[in-house]
């Protein structure tokens, strides 16, 4: 089962990405309006903080860490000339690692090298429930004058503790979970929350190459797929088809 | 400030070198994940036993990792000590890492010894008195952070989802507390939770496993950015 769909994922993307130049992503008014707040952020002479949650490349989140690390990425290597770095927050060791390179890779891409530090990508102790990497973020957002929050990956009820801090000081927040409550809590605390999937197309609207786009349509595609199939077996049960 | 530039095309030697290594023990661990039956079971003994080395070799690589981590934290909270007041707290942490990487080495020498000494009862003992019970209070401020989350967002523009929102959670509250035995509200709040909560929570992680697997397609042919750059 699981090659059929890797297959099929597979398909889609190399189609898709064949014909990227004819296909119209449907608009994700958070990408849109990234590129602003960083924008915002630097001009008010404030930093930028990312925190990819308890995303961790050692449990079945490796591919949120993944997608999470590339949006540091993006946001780093458009926020990297303000007075203030970005600084980045997780709770896994090994997503860590990942972080500090995403962070010098975006300095290298702007020949900021100067300006990078191993510490701005920190590490806070914690498990799937990340309080003390709540506390500790909410901390930094102060103490570090960080004008904008993003928030991506897996955050579960903890993410109210990070977003009542950046509402009640006035800190722009951007923020996302691939968990259900941390969704719904993102959704409750902000204008323009990313959703649960749209993190993993974050490189199409930023980083548009043919195999970007193409990922994001196959990403859509096989979305109306899932949706046609629970719809099928939904009508099948209701004629009293077993299957 | 604008879009990073376009990557560069050029391949070069060592991301190929690493791109076929992660596709190869990507497959490797997959196929010793979820064998295929139409291959000779030999084979998948032998891809099985491989996949098992490679998560092995993954856990040891974390507990390196968290190695690292300790020492990053501890490297920039010395940093902080410079600045005050700020650096105060800084200062707490250091002294509480050092305070129980200490206790636990004792223990694990057997110098400290407290009950039958067969447990790490102190540095089990701290961890449950500051930890747990400091989370427990965070944990207790979730509440109040969601409710004042779903005022603002009637306060700042009222729609009907955000309405929505309100009365949903409204309702799942009341249907927990114990005004609720006399009236409608719990069984409005079972049929909340269970269908559209839980249509809607479904949805949601289709979505993101379908995304997972995009994903996991861009890494599995060397996309990514580590191999690519």
């Amino acid at each position: 089962m699981i090659y059929a769909i890797l297959l099929i994922a597979l398909l889609l993307t190399v189609i898709s990405a064949m014909r990227a130049r004819t296909i119209a992503l449907r608009a994700v008014p958070a990408y849109r309006s990234l590129q602003q707040r960083l924008s915002e952020a630097v001009e008010s002479g404030r930093g930028t903080h990312v925190s990819l949650g308890s995303s961790a490349l050692l449990d079945e989140s490796a591919l949120t860490a993944m997608a999470s690390a590339e949006l540091l990425y993006q946001a780093a290597s458009r926020a990297y000339g303000g007075d203030l770095p970005v600084t980045a927050s997780l709770s896994d060791p090994v997503t860590h690692c990942v972080a500090q390179d995403r962070l010098r890779r975006a300095y290298l891409l702007r020949n900021r090298l100067d300006t990078f530090k191993p510490t701005l990508a920190r590490w806070y102790p914690s498990g799937v429930s990340s309080l003390a990497l709540a506390a500790g973020v909410s901390a930094s957002l102060l103490d570090e004058e960080s004008g904008f929050a993003l928030l991506c990956g897996r955050f579960g009820t903890e993410l109210a503790l990070i977003a009542e801090t950046s509402v009640r000081y006035d800190r722009d927040l951007l923020p996302h979970s691939t968990q259900i409550e941390g969704q719904a809590i993102a959704y409750a605390a902000s204008a323009m929350p990313l959703l649960a999937e749209e993190l993993f197309v974050g490189a199409a609207y930023l980083e548009p190459t043919p195999l970007h786009i193409g990922g994001a349509a196959a990403q859509d595609a096989l979305r109306y797929l899932a949706i046609v199939f629970l719809i099928a077996l939904a009508a099948l049960a209701f004629l009293g088809v077993n299957l | 400030m604008t879009a990073p530039a376009k990557p560069r095309q050029r391949l070069r030697p060592g991301a190929a070198l690493l791109a076929a290594l992660t596709i190869a023990i990507a497959l490797i661990t997959l196929l010793g994940l979820e064998p295929v039956a139409t291959l000779p079971p030999e084979l998948n003994r032998t891809l099985s036993a491989l996949s098992q080395l490679f998560i092995q070799l993954v856990a040891v690589i974390g507990a390196i990792a968290l190695l690292l981590g300790v020492l990053n934290l501890a490297r920039f909270h010395a940093a902080q000590l410079r600045s005050f007041p700020r650096g105060l707290y800084s200062l707490l942490l250091l002294i509480a890492l050092l305070g129980v990487l200490l206790v636990r080495a004792l223990e694990r020498g057997g110098i400290l010894r407290i009950g039958d000494g067969t447990t790490a009862t102190l540095s089990l003992t701290i961890l449950d008195v500051a930890q747990v019970a400091v989370e427990s209070a965070l944990a207790g401020l979730i509440f109040f952070a969601l409710v004042h989350g779903a005022v603002r967002l009637m306060r700042r523009r009222v729609t009907l989802w955000n309405a929505l929102f309100l009365a949903a959670l409204v309702i799942v509250l009341l249907g927990f507390s114990p005004l609720s035995d006399a009236t409608l509200l719990p069984v409005l709040r079972e049929w909340l939770l269970s269908v559209p909560v839980s249509a809607g929570a479904r949805g949601l992680l289709i979505g993101v496993a379908i995304g997972i697997v995009v994903v996991g397609v861009r890494v599995l042919i060397g996309r990514e950015r580590t191999f690519r750059e």
